[in-house]
């Protein structure tokens, strides 16, 4: 289970950009978190790793997110940033995957084997000694989704997942993310894909909670999602 | 792609050189910065003069390349980049240095010359052995090596970032750049007008890119207290030296220091005049 209670996230300069938002998923479930440009989406995915200061309640399962435990929360929850360039930074693709499990301490033979094994997953073994100067957007995507996997969290927050990839790439990411087990919370305002992605919508617009519920209903509102700042679908 | 990005595109090439499954390529990194530490150290102790006796060095790179199949072309390239700071530092010794030093036919060939050719050949040397580190050395295995050698902790760390952020900092420069240039007309580079923004906005970029990029990094366990890697990116315990490692290491050092103390150029003629 991971719930955000009167969760407040702030800005270094002290303004608000998530404003007492609150709500749950239970294990395994998926939810999209929709909003406009602007809305607080990434800061709030931000406040929830634990990167911006936040007020309010952080839970994951039993753990309670704060400054003792963050890093035992970040074990636990992965975040994939929305530009993938932010999360490949080593020299292969190879390191960029290994990178987490390294830092967590597992010896080499076993970060070989889930490197190997979550690249074989998602078909990207012959990306493995390459550069992501070299990479596609898609590939790059796919690589950067693979570095949060391989570590096998509980529960991973997705940041506009579809942002610079073309159709193509796009359907493979929803079918690869069709195959993720854990709990997933999608940030996007792109909603064809938030319809394929998920049941569930969690709104947002201007850092607070805009509206919770079935995403069958709420995407097609043309009223309801104007007043979001939102393309409502079928328009 | 921009020339900036294919620049850095080429310096990360050699990440994939290294992480080749080639004999050389498996030697212990250890090993291979210690006889590139040695290599250098020994190079340099020879005098401006000494060109002969640095000849014999040649054989090294030579040899080194082949073994660890990079191309002969590159490797050649990005060696003779040296060659202009070279020039630039031992020019002025041509003019001082007019006295003969020897003859080559007709040709008289003064000291200063000589310590210029010495100058720049010795840098070569010194770059060729770099780069046949890092053309055989992934970089994590650098990294790793450099923590097991003790080395402080805040040089690796200012030794990972940089490598890590030339390439962010290249890309944002490189989109500018790309930007820049389809918006202005029939210019050949950054107006020295544009100057002074494009730097300052190329700086504030870098540093929103470079603090996603730390984000991601501490979200993903860097500079976790309790984790293996303890503030680092590898570990280096993973690096124990064998007996294999060890023999490698002196045989290796012993070649590189025979020509120091052993004028291999004087053999050869005394070889000559005796037999010829």
């Amino acid at each position: 289970m991971f719930e955000v209670k009167d969760m407040t996230v702030s800005y270094p300069d002290g303004s608000k950009a998530v404003k007492g938002m609150s709500f749950r998923l239970e294990d395994g479930e998926s939810a999209v978190l929709i909003g406009a440009n602007g809305a607080g989406k990434t800061s709030l995915f931000l406040g929830i790793m634990g990167v911006l200061p936040h007020g309010g309640e952080v839970r994951l399962g039993d753990l309670v997110q704060d400054k003792k435990t963050l890093e035992a929360f970040r074990q636990k929850a992965g975040l994939v940033f929305q530009n993938p360039d932010d999360m490949l930074f080593m020299p292969r693709i190879y390191d960029d995957i290994a990178f987490s499990l390294r830092n967590y301490g597992e010896p080499e033979d076993v970060v070989r084997e889930k490197v190997n094994a979550i690249a074989e997953k998602l078909g990207i073994t012959e990306l493995l000694g390459r550069s992501s100067v070299k990479l596609s957007g898609g590939e790059k995507r796919m690589a950067a989704l693979a570095a949060i996997l391989v570590s096998e969290p509980e529960f991973i927050l997705f940041d506009e997942p579809t942002a610079f990839l073309d159709p193509k790439a796009r359907r493979r990411l929803i079918e690869t993310l069709k195959t993720i087990d854990c709990t997933k919370l999608i940030a996007t305002h792109d909603l064809s894909f938030a319809e394929e992605a998920a049941r569930r919508g969690i709104f947002i617009r201007k850092g607070e909670l805009f509206d919770d519920g079935k995403l069958d209903k709420l995407l097609y509102d043309e009223k309801r999602m104007d007043e979001c700042g939102i393309e409502a679908l079928g328009i | 792609m921009s020339g900036i990005t294919e620049k850095v595109s080429q310096i990360y090439s050699f990440e994939e050189y290294a992480a080749r499954d080639l004999e050389v390529n498996r030697i212990n990194p250890i090993v291979k910065i210690g006889l590139v530490f040695l290599f250098i150290c020994v190079i340099v102790s020879f005098s401006r003069y000494q060109f002969f006796e640095l000849v014999p060095y040649i054989f090294f790179p030579m040899i080194l390349l082949a073994v660890a199949e990079l191309p002969a072309g590159m490797f050649l390239k990005r060696t003779s980049i040296v060659i202009p700071f070279c020039l630039f530092a031992g020019i002025s010794n041509v003019i001082i240095e007019q006295s003969p030093a020897f003859m080559i036919g007709s040709f008289n060939v003064s000291f200063g010359l000589l310590s210029l050719v010495t100058i720049i050949f010795k840098a070569m040397l010194c770059v060729a052995a770099v780069l046949f580190l890092v053309g055989t050395t992934p970089f994590t295995q650098l990294s790793a090596a450099l923590r097991r050698m003790h080395i402080p902790q805040i040089v690796i760390t200012l030794f990972e970032m940089t490598y890590r952020y030339i390439g962010t900092l290249a890309e944002e420069t490189s989109d500018m750049y790309t930007a820049y240039l389809l918006r202005s007309q029939r210019a050949k580079g950054i107006r020295m007008k544009d100057m002074g923004s494009f730097v300052g906005q190329l700086l504030i970029r870098s540093s929103d890119r470079a603090e996603r990029v730390y984000a991601a990094m501490k979200l993903r366990g860097y500079g976790m207290s309790g984790g293996g890697a303890s503030a680092g990116l590898t570990r280096g315990s993973a690096l124990k030296m064998t007996g294999r490692d060890w023999a490698i290491l002196f045989i290796m050092a012993a070649l590189i220091l025979l020509p120091r103390f052993v004028s291999i150029p004087a053999l050869y003629m005394q070889f000559v005049e005796r037999f010829f």
